[in-house]
């Protein structure tokens, strides 16, 4: 135990020697997830909408209107023949992609205006693209919202309200309004932490010091574990740095505890840490290790963690691969806490994941590492 | 105390170390020396483990070690070529890092590091970032790191390649003091006159060990006599004319406007003093490597 | 030569890297058609001193003037005047010494004819299997003569060699210098830089270089008697000391 603590000391003073490289692990990540999460919420210029008014009263006339004359919906009301528009058709609408939203009015809207005080109007979303679901749902919310503004403004302060009930078609996870940028956070969390330990070793191996490690009488798992804890503390206040970033630059929203998010991110830490020794028990020099870190953990993250494309729709060779990936489990966790306000218990199997693969992947490192040292050459 | 016995290091096509029988004797200086890619290095680096031998047996105090390398390493301190120690840590932090990796009980610890600090004369600067002292003084700190753990066998790879002078000198002093206190010391120099101030020289060419010997005993059995040659005229000619005559072999050597050459039989010595100035000279290591080197 | 003038003249010459000054304010002259040899430990500005002169290192202060020419106004026509080594040798691994050579002589513009007499030289020197071997897998003493020959290539009558001897086994040393020697023979102006002290004796002058200061300079043999000292070792210390440093 007193080596390893040789070792953590020896590692802590590396990291605060070299506060060039401490400030750019913090600012890496603040200038990707800016970078990359302004590339993606591009903004729409034309959203194709079908309305079926079944009501037809003056109120959802009205609606229809507050649509229409909105530079950016284009509100198709009327199916074949002039008739008015069938749900069906909408639907199948949806499916062709010529339109991506089913705006659904109730034929009882104004007579439970009246009573209830409150009407819902239906809404149907093409989820198949998140991004774009997210932000058909913004807009058309914000109408809503300023229909409704002008319905209190009517009726007094307690005056009607109309709510939207939304349904996603094709992905029904898709609910969330702010779905990026948590999966940023994940990717490039895995990727920073990964990044940290990758290269303490190869650095050993290019200075030549790890002779002397080898030759030590400590043993492999004692260094690979005392490399590794130094930089759980590094990855954790770079994580908090990060999530600060999102929720007050992006405004992605907190609705879960945010202890539960640092639990689970301490677990995400350690698994990426892992990774990244990994990584540099195979490495020969720092530069390979940087690379080979980059590769394995942005590319795989990106693609086949359920990020951009979800597993579902992946093959199953690849989902199986994405079982091996530490941000499947974190992605799923970081989306679950901050956007529906998932608790603990709802991911214990994600925890005892990341769990397993920080052990696997450090068992490995070890192995690695103390065949070199049986064998060097 | 270690013996090497027939052991070989191929890495690919390259016999890096090629059937080396080796004698590491107690309490005594042996250095290793040669050109660069002689094997020197692969050779320590197999004493320590760092290096799997292919072939061979190295043998402690009599008994082979067979894989458990931990029966050397518990005992030695090593020092490799490039210099190894962590430069953004300071002289002390890399003591005590070192120290503590040793297991040396922390009460120890600090009397050594005094010690070792003293000794080296690294006191001064203790507090001094590694990656800013100057060669002498890294190696000086590199030597201290390996005696904290109290070895009885130093084994150091180049230690004074391109330092200078002076802390080759002190570097020395401390390596003569350790040998007083009952050290096995073994080293590798690139410079053959630096081997002298050894017990044992062993001359390395081509993975193999061309020569091992006590430096007095190399020196008695030395069977050549070393002239300066002093050419008149063109230095050049008077090398050609000097070759042709026989028991005069050419070091292929000039020193200035010197031409030096071995005899190696004495009978027409008598003839040569007619035609050319010659001063007799003392062989150094370096003449008495290039004379062994030619007759393997 | 185009004067009668030194080959090589120091004046004032400083390098910093950052805080680090690793060449002082250094002033030498090397007259045309001598070797002179520049001595000190690694890290003494050797190197940093040669590449300032070789135009490769910008001059943080100071001028080199190589053949009478300022080598900050003048760099392309000093670069055709020098022959430079540098330590690492800097051959392309991967190619063989026959390949080096039409490489190095292909980007010096030299007709494939007039690669003759460096390929001739080479090839009396080096067994010609060894020639078709990659460089990566000759020995370090062939290495540094197919070195000396891409460096002799465009016929420069100043040569800078860096630590050419630096790792060699001492018979390839000692052929190397009377290589070196012969080139002098043949009217060359050689600065040739070592770590190791014994090698002063192969110079027509010496400068000692430490902590990027020349401690002492001039012939071997003078400085020795001066300073009454039997070895060069002693003289360095000695040099050292006076020059009021630890």
């Amino acid at each position: 135990m007193g080596r390893i603590k040789a070792i953590v000391a020896k590692e802590f003073l590396h990291i605060l020697r070299d506060p060039r490289s401490l400030t750019m692990v913090f600012i890496t990540p603040l200038v990707m997830i800016f970078v990359l999460g302004y590339s993606v919420s591009y903004d729409l210029n034309r959203v194709d909408a079908a309305v079926i008014d079944l009501a037809q009263s003056r109120l959802s006339r009205q609606l229809v209107k507050a649509f229409a004359a909105n530079r950016v919906f284009v509100v198709r009301t009327q199916g074949a023949s002039n008739r008015t528009l069938s749900l069906a058709e909408a639907e199948e609408m949806l499916r062709r992609q010529e339109i991506r939203e089913i705006i659904v009015i109730p034929a009882d809207l104004s007579q439970r205006l009246a009573t209830a005080g409150q009407g819902e109007i239906g809404l149907v979303i093409d989820g198949s693209d998140t991004n774009v679901a997210n932000l058909v749902y913004q807009y058309t919310e914000r109408i809503l919202l300023e229909f409704n503004s002008g319905l209190l403004g009517a009726g007094g302060a307690a005056g009607p309200l109309l709510t939207l009930d939304t349904k996603i078609y094709f992905n029904p996870e898709a609910r969330s309004q702010f779905f990026f940028i948590p999966g940023l956070v994940a990717v490039i969390l895995l990727m920073i932490s990964a990044m940290l330990t990758s290269l303490s070793i190869s650095r050993e191996r290019e200075t030549g010091s790890i002779a002397l490690l080898f030759i030590s009488p400590l043993r492999s798992v004692e260094i690979i574990v005392g490399k590794t804890i130094p930089f759980i503390l590094v990855a954790l206040l770079d994580g908090a740095v990060i999530l600060l970033f999102a929720r007050f630059w992006f405004g992605i929203p907190l609705r879960g505890n945010l202890a539960v998010l640092l639990v689970f991110a301490l677990l995400y830490i350690i698994a990426g840490l892992s990774l990244g020794i990994l990584i540099s028990t195979s490495a020969p020099n720092q530069k390979v290790a940087m690379l080979a870190t980059l590769l394995s953990t942005m590319l795989p993250s990106f693609l086949l963690s359920g990020f951009i494309f979800p597993l579902d729709s992946l093959s199953p060779v690849l989902q199986a691969i994405s079982y091996a990936i530490p941000a499947t489990y974190f992605l799923r966790i970081i989306r679950g806490v901050v956007l529906k306000g998932a608790e603990l218990r709802h991911f214990l199997f994600e925890g005892g994941m990341l769990i397993a693969l920080s052990v696997l992947l450090l068992a490995a490192a070890t192995r690695k590492f103390n065949r070199q040292r049986k064998a060097a050459q | 105390m270690v013996r090497l016995e027939h052991v070989s290091k191929s890495f690919a096509a390259v016999r890096a170390v090629d059937d080396v029988s080796l004698d590491i004797k107690k309490a005594a200086i042996t250095i290793l020396t040669g050109a660069d890619g002689a094997g020197k290095s692969t050779l320590f680096r197999m004493l320590v483990g760092l290096v799997k031998k292919d072939r061979g047996a190295i043998l402690l105090n009599g008994e082979e070690i067979g894989d458990d390398y931990s029966r050397i390493t518990s005992i030695c301190g090593y020092m490799p070529e490039r210099f190894s120690l962590y430069t953004d840590l300071s002289v002390e932090e890399n003591m005590d890092f070192f120290a503590a990796i040793q297991q040396v009980p922390p009460a120890r610890r600090r009397e050594l590091k005094q010690r070792l600090l003293a000794r080296t004369g690294m006191e001064p600067f203790r507090r001094r970032r590694a990656g800013d002292l100057s060669g002498g003084m890294k190696q000086k700190l590199a030597l201290s790191t390996i005696l904290l753990s109290s070895p009885e066998l130093i084994i150091l790879d180049e230690p004074t390649t391109g330092v200078d002078p002076l802390s080759r000198i002190e570097f020395f002093a401390i390596i003569e003091a350790l040998k007083n206190e009952g050290k096995t010391i073994v080293m590798s120099t690139p410079y053959l006159a630096e081997a002298e101030k050894g017990d044992y020289v062993v001359f390395v060419k081509n993975g193999r060990v061309m020569l091992q010997d006590a430096l007095a005993s190399l020196r008695d059995s030395f069977p050549a006599r070393l002239f300066r040659i002093l050419p008149r005229g063109n230095v050049f000619e008077a090398m050609r004319a000097a070759a042709a005559i026989p028991g005069l072999e050419s070091s292929a050597y000039m020193r200035g406007k010197f031409i030096q050459y071995l005899q190696t039989g004495s009978e027409n010595l008598g003839r040569l003093i007619p035609h050319l100035e010659m001063i007799e000279e003392k062989p150094g290591l370096e003449d008495m490597y290039i004379y062994y080197e030619r007759r393997q | 030569m185009s004067g009668a003038g030194p080959a090589i003249v120091v004046r004032g010459l400083s390098k910093s890297f950052g805080r680090f000054q690793a060449v002082k304010g250094i002033s030498f002259d090397v007259a045309a058609g001598e070797i002179v040899g520049f001595l000190g430990p690694n890290g003494a500005g050797k190197t940093t001193t040669i590449k300032m002169i070789t135009g490769l290192l910008k001059i943080t202060s100071g001028q080199v003037l190589v053949d009478g020419l300022d080598n900050a106004e003048h760099l392309a026509e000093v670069k055709g005047k020098l022959g430079y080594m540098s330590q690492k040798f800097s051959l392309y691994p991967l190619l063989t010494a026959q390949e080096n050579i039409e490489f190095f002589a292909g980007i010096s513009g030299l007709a494939p004819g007039a690669l003759g007499a460096q390929v001739e030289r080479l090839r009396q020197q080096v067994p010609a299997p060894l020639l078709r071997l990659k460089i990566h897998d000759v020995p370090p003493g062939i290495r540094q003569k197919v070195a000396l020959a891409v460096c002799l290539l465009p016929g420069p009558p100043i040569i800078l060699l860096d630590e050419p001897t630096s790792g060699v086994d001492p018979e390839a040393r000692r052929s190397f210098w009377s290589e070196i020697y012969a080139l002098k023979t043949a009217g060359k102006t050689l600065l040739v830089s070592t770590h190791n002290l014994d090698e002063a004796e192969y110079c027509d002058r010496i400068l000692i270089i430490h902590n990027g200061e020349i401690v002492a300079a001039g012939a071997p043999d003078e400085l020795l008697r001066q300073r009454r000292k039997a070895g060069i070792e002693e003289l360095f210390m000695d040099a050292i000391r006076d020059h009021g440093q630890d």
